[in-house]
């Protein structure tokens, strides 16, 4: 008896937790959920547009088995986008948190700094793009940044001349400039990260901090094993967030492809975007088994 | 031999804090290029604009591209203040009811048991991961059939329901000590004020994060294919309604990229006090 009405403090197993949820739950369903089954009946069905809206015609698995084995791009360039998305975001992942160490640091001008980090976060990365948008007449990051920064033959050119004098160099300093253009891109898709990280940097408590400086431990030993253990929750946090990130954003080669589809091709998108999506949603799970067993809590 | 060790440490930390200064003038470089650009491409006269590759550096500032979007707004049929209003009104009240329906409930995916909790969790996951392309053409049919086309509903509600801040609040939620609940709840405190004064006080810079996040997304989104009345367009769809023109119109373009930006300026520079406090970690004694 008595350990019951411990246990219940502990674990309250009461439905109040609904209570908070329901608002959230209620916007989800209309906004979220329903239209995303509504897909996933899409994509098991033949949609035409007929002159009384929307027709259906089922075809079962069609759709699926035509992004399996019938149409190769797809399974291809999922598996290219998978590959390039392990190196970026690992990428993604040091910067920000070698970026948000450097800021947690105390120095003139820090909050400067850290607002000019805060860029892509307090703009929509699109909309300062667009000015870029209008030099190239693309609507692709990508693009617009490389033009950007390969500049036009001219100054391109100029560039090489002085390479050409380093010889067998050049090749390197002009993979050099194609780094810029990534380095560039991986920034701008860096900055929530940063803030999560200084945000999980400053969760860790200062007196261990001072007990490691009186014991004499160096800078080196204090990060491995006080910032990096208590930072493992961040660390996870912002892995889910980057794959989340990376995955959806329009320059990704799925994403256009399946926004190419929308138009004419509905269903298959709709089929596209259920695998994609599921893909995705098995890599998540698998990321966060493997590592929040690893994750250290303050308790 | 303490004074030497003292000496070194000295040397070390000059370069060192040289080369760390170094390394965030080159990101901040990169970060801050295209602000800078955009600002310098709004006070170039027009045969500046153009040049490829593109400079920057302005050679006649002008501020003939703000004057021109001035005279555009000022002969618009319904008031600029109007535009205003509408965005105002609608980032304001969706990011305040946004944030609270969201962290009211992150609280219960983070610290509570209740039936069915960790399947709504997983779907909840599932459609963050959904490319939103596709749902475009399902979500305006929900809408169209809730009647919620050209109203201020539909800017508003969408924003609503964020799964993204709520999973955002719910990591952070869930790094709070259970000890610290448990206090409150032995103390006497209901869950609302537990999620009031105990829960949300110690996520608050993550809380505050997903304030301006919530205000910039809301802000930065037109309104266009869901508001067809004038009097209810947001100020983005206007804007771009009035320049655009092609290249007559380009410069008051380039100007209204430039006024639109400061808004979530404004909203960071008024909360980052708070979203990089450091969160005091009292309260518990082990």
């Amino acid at each position: 008896m008595k350990r019951n009405k411990r246990l219940k403090i502990i674990t309250p197993t009461d439905t109040t937790g609904w209570m908070f949820v329901l608002p959230f739950i209620i916007g989800f369903i209309f906004l979220f959920a329903k239209p995303v089954a509504q897909s996933l009946m899409y994509s098991f069905n033949d949609v035409t547009v007929g002159q009384e809206g929307l027709v259906f015609d089922p075809i079962g698995w069609g759709n699926f088995d035509k992004m399996f084995t019938g149409d190769a791009k797809f399974i291809q360039a999922l598996w290219s986008v998978v590959k390039e998305a392990a190196i970026k975001i690992l990428v993604i992942m040091f910067i920000s948190m070698f970026l948000a160490i450097l800021l947690n640091e105390k120095f003139a001008g820090r909050l400067l700094f850290r607002a000019i980090m805060f860029l892509p976060v307090i703009f929509a990365a699109d909309q300062v793009l667009q000015v870029f948008n209008d030099l190239g007449g693309r609507d692709e990051l990508k693009d617009t940044t490389n033009s950007f920064f390969m500049m036009s033959g001219e100054a391109r050119g100029f560039l090489q001349e002085i390479v050409g004098s380093f010889g067998p160099l050049s090749s390197i300093i002009e993979k050099f400039t194609g780094y810029a253009t990534q380095l560039f891109n991986l920034l701008w898709s860096a900055g929530i990260q940063i803030i999560l990280f200084i945000i999980g940097l400053q969760t860790i408590p200062a007196y261990l901090y001072e007990v490691a400086e009186m014991e004499g431990a160096t800078k080196w030993e204090t990060f491995w094993k006080i910032t990096f253990p208590l930072l493992t929750p961040s660390i996870l946090l912002c892995l889910i967030y980057t794959i989340i990130d990376y995955f959806n954003a329009s320059t990704n080669s799925i994403v256009s492809m399946i926004d190419t589809n929308m138009l004419g091709n509905f269903d298959y998108a709709c089929a596209m975007s259920w695998g994609y999506s599921v893909a995705i949603f098995i890599l998540v799970v698998i990321v966060n088994a493997f590592l929040s067993r690893k994750v250290i809590s303050m308790d | 031999m303490k004074r030497i060790r003292i000496k070194k440490q000295l040397n070390r930390s000059h370069t060192g804090n040289f080369l760390v200064l170094l390394m965030l003038v080159v990101v901040g470089c990169f970060m801050g290029l295209p602000m800078y650009y955009s600002i310098i491409q709004s006070f170039k006269p027009v045969e500046e604009r153009f040049i490829f590759p593109p400079r920057f550096y302005v050679v006649n500032p002008t501020g003939a591209n703000y004057s021109q979007l001035f005279t555009l707004v000022a002969d618009l049929t319904v008031p600029f203040s109007r535009y205003l209003f509408n965005s105002i009104f609608v980032s304001l009240v969706s990011t305040t009811i946004g944030v609270l329906i969201g962290s009211m409930a992150a609280y219960p995916f983070a610290k509570k048991k209740f039936p069915g909790k960790n399947g709504l969790w997983r779907l909840i996951m599932l459609t963050l991961l959904f490319s939103g392309g596709v749902t475009a053409l399902p979500s305006y049919i929900v809408k169209a059939k809730l009647g919620l086309i050209n109203t201020y509903w539909v800017l508003i509600l969408p924003s609503l329901a964020s799964t993204l801040h709520m999973f955002l609040l719910r990591q952070f939620m869930l790094q709070i000590p259970d000890s610290l609940l448990d206090a409150a709840k032995l103390d006497g405190a209901n869950d609302f004020r537990i999620f009031y004064n105990v829960v949300l006080p110690n996520v608050k810079p993550a809380f505050m994060t997903v304030v301006v996040l919530s205000f910039q997304s809301v802000w930065n989104n037109g309104s266009s294919g869901v508001i067809f009345r004038e009097d209810l367009k947001l100020l983005p769809t206007a804007l771009s309604q009035i320049t655009a023109g092609g290249i007559a119109r380009s410069g008051a373009s380039a100007a209204a990229s430039v006024l639109l930006m400061i808004p979530p300026i404004v909203a960071f520079v008024l909360n980052q006090s708070k979203m990089l406090q450091t969160m005091a970690h009292s309260g518990i004694k082990d």
